[in-house]
């Protein structure tokens, strides 16, 4: 089964794996060869020395009817096996077909399965195995099994069914049929291979759930006939007052073997259920907490910040980045996804952040804002907001200084306003974070005049998040980030999910709001045009780093960082119909960065240089360019005819097209 | 002209809120049109959210059934085929979606879902026929075989994905592609490659195209001819150069201004009054687009204006052309023009 091990594909295995499979391994190598070392059926019958202690002749002792303990060991330690294995597979197996049936087909199918195993899961499990098991005649392992597994399945019913339904919806089941797969081929091809790791751990679970079931019905005298179990051994230990004689050998090595057995398939199901949720498996590498306590700077003149007139200025400016560097460190290695970033703003300046995906922009708002989350960690540098650094202060000044310092609305904010609460206590609960004083009169003036601003009507106050359009959802998130007016707006993406009629209303709303204000904003984006339309000045992250800044219309009249000029050519606009443009190749991984300049394998430009040195800010022109082409030229050159970017794409006369592609 | 496909009257209807006050959402609302089998165009339908375009391209597809109005395909009905006709139906009208990461089964390498449709349907007589059609398909999108055969979709951008997803449509060998969205979550620079890979598949390969989108700007790039969706209904449709350059139902002037522009001299005008609260979805007896319009007038709110050619090659929903003659029997492909 070569797709088997695809489930299992680059995963290292994890060493809680690798232990449980070397304990259940041991479990099953002694119950496979002890009968080499033992006779087994010389020793059960007995007639040697009752009660006998350890000794060399008999290893575990002997019981009350002179077993040797070691050869019972031996046969009963396959049937506790046989049997979990049994209900597990049987229990499993019955709940991943009802499953896999009821959540893809659906309808009355699916309706009976979830009432009968929901009216099953009500009853107290273990009652109903001790009635049956006292009450049926010459019971066998089997059976007992069966009887497990027939009050085991209804919970991996109810799981794989679930799982079904999210899958059932996602894009490549209906991309199967488009290739002419059957349902019930895109039941088990596309959906169940999926399932697999979460199958797998579940089994495990319930073998282990099964033995100790059937363990602890039969130490209470309820188990199979005439059969050595575990669990009828501790049964007879106890009938024959074992403990009471200090016979330990007689209970003490079922016991053990039952708690291997329980250690080993629990080790197991924790190792699968790491491959069946890969997130905790990216768990970031374990490092001792060093909480950065630089003292603040005095403010100095910073080498490399570059405001957006060229010159470097740190005395009127509200904020100052400088060197900031955010690094993430996982077992996938180590990157910084802000590399060295400096730059200042004005009061009251709009500048927009752009760049691809991938490029750093959320980790920089992110960043700003104190907010980096493990495995992410800021590396240095400095974030002086109004004269304060912000990465020097503690979790708890920061805390303060959010939202009435500094104020993020965050990407798909309609999400980050709470579904449960109306918009007058989410406003309200942010106003008394930072002014526990404010009485409930002046909170609803200010709750009015917040909203008004933001082009609600006051009684969008008393709603809940779900009574509101996209587009109100964005305004309410507005009024939230804006009522205590902060000196810094970061904006990250936040039109991305409207309609671009509601983009343009909401966009020229936050200009309105943010020069009331007087605040300065940072719009960050991967859209040009909404850039355009915002900013004063703009910069351009490229994997990391800033590689051009300046004023919006002398970047956008003329880029001179090759990236910069893409970008804004990748836009298609409405003048002429002509052949795309696109960037050729993709940013680099974070754990993947190229030698010297980053965008030298995408740049049409990059020459020897490129290749090993990295490329500063610099002045160019009115505004600062990380590339090597300035000083020497004073404009970026034209494109060269034909370039081939070693991607997929091909570059001609400032076209890219597909690379098979004949241009007349 | 032979047609490939014939949408007549088609309207779809959604019941919502719960049984003691339901309402219904007229979704698609009698939309009409045709498009032609001899010289194959690529067709835009833009609306925003709510629009019906998605609603549209599910019934187009089959996979939805239209409470009134028939969809006619190469002469049948696709309500009353059979079961041959359905699935051969299934291969020659063909979908790309949206999300180039959802489409991917995380389980397969990429080449599974270029293999399948090959074996499902047929379409190759050898391994070794198989795997040279997949390799044309992929240069024909642009992306080079070698590299992208046997990776895993993780492996690969989205922009390569969804490049993967038009050359296994491409395979199928299908008359008609629905794209619905296919660029909305692709990086804006890797947007060109995708929409440059259905050009060529319309172009030189002659598949008619229907393009879903809420981005004006690329339909202008791409279409020959789009229809302005709003609220289910057709309001503008005609040549996309005309209609999006110089639009006229006062709907497609409003998106067309709320495009941001990379153009400092086209800046916004100012912010105007905040959209509708409750976004009016119930039946209107007048034009829909009245409760939002700034030229909705005492006649706008009597009933739903209906198309008015305009020119030779557009027509326009709004009583501002009422002087102009009703577009006959509504039907879109009269203003179509072909190849650009």
């Amino acid at each position: 089964m070569h797709w088997l091990g695809r489930v299992f594909r680059s995963q290292r295995l994890s060493a809680v794996l690798v232990l449980g499979v070397l304990i259940l391994g041991a479990v099953v190598a002694f119950s496979m060869a002890g009968p080499a070392f033992v006779d087994v059926d010389k020793a059960l019958v007995g007639a040697v020395q009752p009660s006998q202690p350890p000794s060399s002749e008999f290893l575990l002792g002997t019981d009350s009817q002179g077993r040797d303990m070691l050869a019972v060991m031996v046969v009963a330690t396959p049937q506790t096996l046989k049997m979990g294995v049994i209900a597990g597979l049987v229990g499993i197996g019955i709940g991943l077909l009802l499953g896999l049936l009821a959540g893809f087909f659906g309808g009355p199918l699916d309706t009976v399965v979830r009432v009968i195993s929901d009216s099953l899961m009500t009853v107290p499990g273990i009652a109903i195995l001790i009635i049956i098991a006292a009450n049926v005649e010459s019971m066998s392992i089997e059976l007992m099994a069966l009887t497990v597994a027939s009050l085991a399945w209804m919970n991996p019913t109810r799981t794989i069914r679930s799982q079904v339904l999210s899958i059932r919806e996602r894009g490549y089941t209906a991309v199967a049929r488009a290739n002419g797969q059957r349902e019930l081929e895109i039941l088990f091809r596309e959906i169940m291979p999926n399932l697999l790791p979460y199958i797998a751990a579940s089994l495990v679970g319930a073998i282990n759930g099964a033995i100790l079931a059937t363990v602890g019905l039969e130490s209470l005298g309820l188990g199979a006939d005439n059969v050595h179990t575990l669990g009828t051994t501790i049964y007879w230990a106890r009938r024959y007052s074992a403990i009471l004689r200090g016979q330990w050998w007689w209970w003490g090595p079922p016991i053990a073997l039952i708690s291997l057995i329980f250690i080993g398939l629990f080790l197991l199901s924790m190792g699968l259920d790491r491959i069946a949720n890969p997130t905790l498996a990216s768990l970031p590498r374990w490092r001792p907490r060093r909480r950065k306590r630089r003292t603040t700077k005095p403010v100095e003149q910073p080498v490399a910040a570059f405001s957006a007139n060229g010159g470097s200025q740190g005395t009127q400016s509200i904020l100052r980045v400088d060197e900031l560097l955010v690094v993430f460190e996982t077992q996938a290695g180590i990157g910084a996804a802000v590399d060295g970033v400096s730059f200042t703003l004005r009061p009251g300046e709009r500048m927009g952040l752009v760049g691809e995906s991938g490029c750093g922009k959320t980790t920089m708002a992110s960043a700003l804002m104190s907010m980096i989350r493990s495995p992410g960690h800021i590396d240095g540098g400095a974030v002086v907001l109004a004269g304060e650094d912000l990465l020097a202060l503690r979790e708890s000044e920061m805390r303060r200084r959010r939202l009435k310092e500094i104020a993020l609305m965050p990407q798909a904010a309609m999400n980050s306003l709470n579904p449960v609460m109306r918009i007058r206590d989410q406003l309200t609960d942010a106003i008394l974070a930072h002014e526990p004083q404010t009485s409930q009169q002046e909170l609803t003036t200010i709750i009015t005049t917040a909203l008004e601003k933001v082009g609600l009507p006051a009684s969008v106050a008393e709603r809940y998040p779900h009574q509101l359009s996209g587009g109100m959802k964005q305004r309410a998130t507005m009024a939230i980030a804006t009522v205590l007016q902060p000196k810094l707006i970061i904006a990250d993406e936040p039109t991305s999910a409207l309609d671009v009629v509601v983009q343009r209303q909401v966009m020229m709303t936050l200009a309105r709001v943010q020069e009331e204000l007087g605040a300065a904003t940072i719009l960050i984006g991967h859209d040009m045009g909404l850039i355009a339309q915002f900013s004063d000045s703009i910069g351009v992250l490229y994997a990391g780093q800033l590689v051009e800044r300046g004023d919006i219309d002398v970047v956008l009249d003329g880029p001179r960082h090759p990236y910069t000029r893409l970008l804004v050519e990748s836009l298609p606009d409405m003048e002429t119909r002509k052949d795309f443009v696109g960037i050729p190749g993709l940013p680099p991984p974070l754990f993947n960065r190229p030698a010297g300049c980053r965008f030298h394998p995408r740049c049409p430009f990059a020459f020897e240089r490129c290749y090993r040195e990295e490329p500063v800010l610099q002045d160019v022109a009115g505004r600062a360019v990380a590339c090597h082409l300035y000083p020497e030229h004073n404009d970026l050159p034209p494109l060269p005819s034909t370039v081939n970017l070693g991607n997929d794409v091909v570059l001609t006369n400032g076209t890219t097209s597909a690379a098979n592609e004949v241009q007349p | 002209m032979t047609t490939l496909l014939e949408v007549q009257e088609v309207t779809k209807r959604f019941a919502n809120g719960p049984l003691w006050r339901r309402d219904q959402t007229v979704a698609v609302d009698h939309v009409s049109f045709a498009l032609s089998s001899e010289e194959p165009t690529i067709t835009g339908v833009v609306g925003e959210s709510g629009s019906g375009k998605t609603t549209l391209a599910l019934m187009l597809l089959g996979n939805l059934q239209p409470d009134e109005g028939q969809i006619v395909f190469r002469g049948k009905d696709v309500a009353q085929m059979s079961a041959a006709e359905r699935f051969q139906f299934r291969r020659e009208v063909q979908p790309i979606f949206q999300d180039p990461f959802a489409a991917f089964n995380p389980f397969y390498r990429v080449d599974h879902v270029l293999t399948t449709p090959l074996d499902r349907f047929g379409l190759a007589d050898s391994t070794k026929a198989a795997t040279n059609q997949i390799h044309e398909a992929l240069e024909l999108v642009g992306l080079r075989p070698a590299e992208t055969l046997g990776r895993f979709p993780h492996q690969l951008s989205g922009g390569q994905r969804q490049r993967i997803m038009v050359a296994r449509a491409l395979l199928c060998r299908p008359k008609l592609i629905i794209a619905d969205e296919p660029v909305s979550m692709v990086d804006a620079s890797l947007r060109a490659t995708i929409l440059a890979g259905l050009q060529t598949l319309n172009r030189e390969l002659g598949i008619a195209i229907l393009y879903i989108t809420h981005d004006l700007t690329t339909s202008y790039q791409v279409c020959d001819n789009v229809m302005v969706m709003y609220a289910g209904s057709v309001v503008e449709t005609g040549a996309a150069g005309q209609v999006i350059r110089r639009p006229e139902h006062p709907y497609t002037q409003l998106l067309v201004a709320s495009i941001p522009s990379v153009d400092r001299s086209k800046r916004w005008e100012d912010e105007e009054s905040s959209e509708p609260i409750a976004h009016a979805r119930r039946a209107i007896t007048g034009c829909k687009f009245a409760p939002r319009c700034r030229w909705a007038a005492e006649s706008c709110w009597q009933a739903m204006p209906p198309l008015y050619q305009t020119a030779a090659h557009r027509a326009a929903a709004c009583v501002l052309y009422e002087e102009h003659p009703v577009l006959e029997g509504q039907a879109m492909e009269q203003v179509f023009q072909g190849r650009q």
